[in-house]
């Protein structure tokens, strides 16, 4: 389905450039964030 | 998984995911912030100074 679209007028090159670009941040992100967690709950407890 | 990127404009993606992970944080801290248990800004945490040091002299006999 998505082979049909081409919404943004991206070129596969450039959307695989800036997905290789995204993916790492987003998980980057999610790493900080599960650490930032950990963190607290070793300082102040919820659970 | 990369072709998502011809269906949604990044730079707009972008700007929505910034926007809402801004307004999810101000909105949970908040929230926690209102609470009794969870507020750690006036949860006595750390002792404040005066308070940690009247003890320290109590404990030492000291009458002043």
């Amino acid at each position: 389905m998505a082979e049909k679209y081409n919404l943004t007028g991206m070129s596969d090159e450039e959307a695989k450039e800036f997905h290789s670009i995204f993916m790492p941040s987003m998980y980057g992100w999610f790493t900080l964030v599960v650490g930032a967690h950990i963190l607290t709950h070793l300082r102040f407890p919820w659970i | 998984m990369y072709k998502i990127w011809q269906l949604t404009k990044p730079s707009e993606t972008l700007t929505a995911i910034f926007g809402l992970l801004i307004a999810q944080g101000l909105l949970i801290h908040g929230l926690l912030l209102t609470t009794t248990d969870l507020n750690w800004w006036e949860d006595g945490r750390p002792v404040p100074f005066p308070d940690a040091a009247a003890y320290e002299r109590s404990q030492e006999g000291l009458p002043y």
